[in-house]
Parts: structure tokens; C-alpha cells; sequence
């Protein structure tokens, strides 16, 4: 019945003016993004305050945030085949930057912690030395933001 | 002559195809090198800066975070010039590589994040420390990424163009 | 979408690298348009209509 294709402002990309509800964010595999928030956090927290416990259950822990990131990402697909062609092309570009930036910051800034760039100019406030958490929740918020700005960027064209 | 200087713009025109990059029939050291130059010039910075700051422990701050960031910033001219040659493209093929480029960057994303977790589990501690593979500390160099991402894309294409065959 | 690409391209005895190179487009772009799989931009189905004097409605069918 609703034949309406889906908007980038219902995963919060584009005008803040036009996020819809956070109904319209399920669609987009929002749900399983809360699971990932809800397991990788303490999940974390366990594994570090119990290195006793079994290797298999460290390793379920461990591992149920990925699971969840990977239906988030699967949800995600879904939602942009929904979307208009014009909208696609520029969500997929956006995604494209995002997660390649991502990548760049990842590789990078371990890089500078061994080159010791915080220690020596006194930057460990924070745990700026201890970034990326590399966990689930800092990968995909991180992802989400820089996609958001590419979104920005790419959209711009066509205003 | 028109047909041969009609044949000449053609053949300038011809636009870049994803195959010329892959090992097959069609592939082209010459589009390889135009495309990918500046990644095998990243990954071999990446390596040779990686061990040189190993031995070179005492060096300042601001020296090894230059040697640490140039495959960085070489990885950059990589993606113009990936950029570049994608646009050469024609529209079927430019969509296939970007869909194939998204596709290895999140797999990339993917298995970085989960090498650290099975890191911080204690996995890698477990299993391979014995045989003395530090396998938990690979990631932090810029060729690991740089690798799994052509990688990937390969893959990633592959199964993509299957739809087109 | 359906086309008549097909057809047109074997009345002027044209492969399909003939007609792609026509277009400036791959072999495998007219093959899967032909073969249905792929929907052509609006440049590349203009050019195609002017390239077989034909307007695009004649060639292309959205139903």
C-alpha cells in the first residue's frame, strides 16, 4: 500500500529541520544499532573485570555486539534499496566517505600513539592515546558522523 | 580517413573497465598502475616505516610521526587517483565499483573491529601467542587495511558483475 | 525495462561492441540492457534514440 520510497532524514542525514520520527529509524535497522549500544558497552566492561572466566564466554560476549553490527548493517541495505535513485547514489557516496574516512582515522591514530606524538606533547587526557576504542558503538558512531558530513557534502550538487 | 580518425577518437574514448585491474584476460598493468600506484607505494611505506621505527625508538616525537603518517597521506593520492580512474568509467561499471568499494571498506571495517575484540577476549592470546605470531598487533599498519580493502573489492566486484553475465 | 534495443542493433548488423563503442559505453552495459537487467540513464537513452532516429518511447518500454 505505501509505495513512498524511503528519505535519508529518517536515519538523521540531511536538514535536522526534517528527521522524522524515530519510528521512520527502524526501518533503517536502528533496533539492531541499540542492540550493538546494548551489548558492546558492558560487554566490555565485563570481559576486562573478569579475565577469569571461561574463554568461550569471554569470546560469546565478545562476539554478540558483531553479530548485531551485522544485522544493522544488513537493515541498513535494506532501507537504501528503498530509497529514490537520486538518493541512493548520494547515500551510497556518502557511506562510501564515511567509512573510508573511518578507515584512515583508524589506521592513523594508532599510528601516531607508537610514534608517540600524545606522550610527548602531553595529550593523555582523556585516553586520546587510547583511541579508537575499536569497539562497535565507537565504529559505528564514528561511521554514522563522517557519513553524515560526506551526505552533506554529496547533497550539495544537487540543491 | 574520417573512419580512421572516427576510429582513432573511439579508440582515446574507450572507456576504463573494472577488469583491467583484475588478473584475467582483460587486465592491463597500465590501468593497474594508473589506478593503484599510490596504494603499493602506501603499503611499502607502511612496512618500511613500521620496522624502521622499531629500531629507531630514540628518534623525536615529530620525526616518527612523519615517518608514521606518510603511508597516510599517500593512501590519499590512491584514492584520487581511484577516483579518477572510476569517473573514466562507464555508468554500469561506475556503478559496480562503487558498490564493490563500499561493500570492501565495510567488510575492512568489519574485521578490523573484530581482530580487536578477539584480541581483547584474548583469543589471539590463547591460541597463537605460543607459536610466537603476535597476530594481535598486525593491524596497526597502514598495508593490513590497505590489503584487505583491494582484497575485498576484488571480491566484492566479482560477485556484483554475476548479476551482469 | 523492456527495450527494443535488440532488434535495432541486429537490423543495422551491429555486435555489440560495434553498438557500444557507438555509445561510449562497454560491451557489457548493452548486454545488460538488452538482456533487460540494467535500466540505461537518461543521456545514455537519449543517445540511444538519436543514434537510431527513433524517439525514446519507441525504444523504451516502462511497462
Amino acid at each position: 500500500m505505501d509505495n513512498k520510497p524511503n528519505l535519508p532524514e529518517e536515519i538523521g542525514f540531511g536538514k535536522p529541520a526534517l528527521w522524522g520520527s524515530w519510528r521512520g529509524s527502524l526501518k533503517g535497522g536502528a533496533a539492531w544499532m541499540f542492540a550493538v549500544y546494548l551489548t558492546d558497552i558492558p560487554g566490555d566492561w565485563l570481559i576486562k573485570h573478569h579475565p577469569d572466566w571461561p574463554l568461550a564466554l569471554r569470546l560469546l560476549i565478545a562476539l554478540l555486539p558483531l553479530a548485531a553490527s551485522l544485522l544493522y548493517v544488513r537493515g541498513i541495505a535494506q532501507w537504501i534499496r528503498g530509497l529514490d535513485e537520486l538518493h541512493r547514489r548520494v547515500t551510497l557516496e556518502a557511506f562510501l566517505f564515511g567509512t573510508t574516512l573511518y578507515l584512515v582515522f583508524n589506521a592513523g591514530w594508532p599510528l601516531l600513539v607508537r610514534a608517540g606524538i600524545f606522550s610527548a606533547f602531553n595529550l593523555t587526557r582523556w585516553h586520546l592515546n587510547q583511541m579508537p576504542f575499536f569497539n562497535c558503538t565507537f565504529t559505528i558512531c564514528l561511521t554514522y558522523l563522517f557519513s553524515g558530513l560526506g551526505y552533506s557534502l554529496f547533497n550539495r550538487r544537487f540543491k | 580517413m574520417t573512419s580512421m580518425l572516427y576510429t582513432a577518437f573511439i579508440m582515446s574514448n574507450k572507456s576504463n573497465l573494472p577488469e583491467e585491474i583484475m588478473f584475467g584476460p582483460s587486465y592491463s598493468l597500465r590501468a593497474n598502475l594508473k589506478a593503484n600506484t599510490w596504494a603499493f607505494v602506501a603499503m611499502i611505506l607502511s612496512l618500511a616505516g613500521d620496522s624502521w621505527l622499531a629500531r629507531h625508538a630514540d628518534w623525536g616525537a615529530t620525526s616518527r610521526s612523519v615517518i608514521a603518517m606518510v603511508p597516510l597521506l599517500v593512501s590519499a593520492f590512491w584514492v584520487r587517483d581511484f577516483g579518477r580512474w572510476m569517473q573514466g568509467m562507464d555508468e554500469l561499471h561506475r556503478r559496480l565499483t562503487l558498490e564493490a568499494c563500499l561493500f570492501a571498506t565495510v567488510v575492512t571495517l568489519f574485521i578490523v573491529t573484530t581482530w580487536h575484540v578477539l584480541d581483547q577476549a584474548g583469543f589471539f592470546q590463547a591460541y597463537f601467542m605460543p607459536a610466537r605470531l603476535h597476530l594481535g598487533t598486525h593491524f596497526h599498519t597502514a598495508s593490513f587495511p590497505i590489503s584487505l580493502v583491494l582484497a575485498f573489492y576484488f571480491l566484492g566486484y566479482t560477485r556484483l558483475n554475476h548479476r551482469y553475465q | 525495462m523492456k527495450n527494443k534495443l535488440r532488434e535495432l542493433r541486429a537490423a543495422k548488423e551491429w555486435s555489440q561492441s560495434d553498438l557500444a563503442d557507438k555509445l561510449g559505453v562497454s560491451r557489457q552495459t548493452v548486454n545488460a540492457i538488452e538482456t533487460e537487467k540494467y535500466d540505461p540513464s537518461l543521456p545514455l537513452a537519449f543517445k540511444v534514440a538519436r543514434l537510431f532516429k527513433q524517439p525514446i518511447e519507441e525504444i523504451f518500454d516502462a511497462e
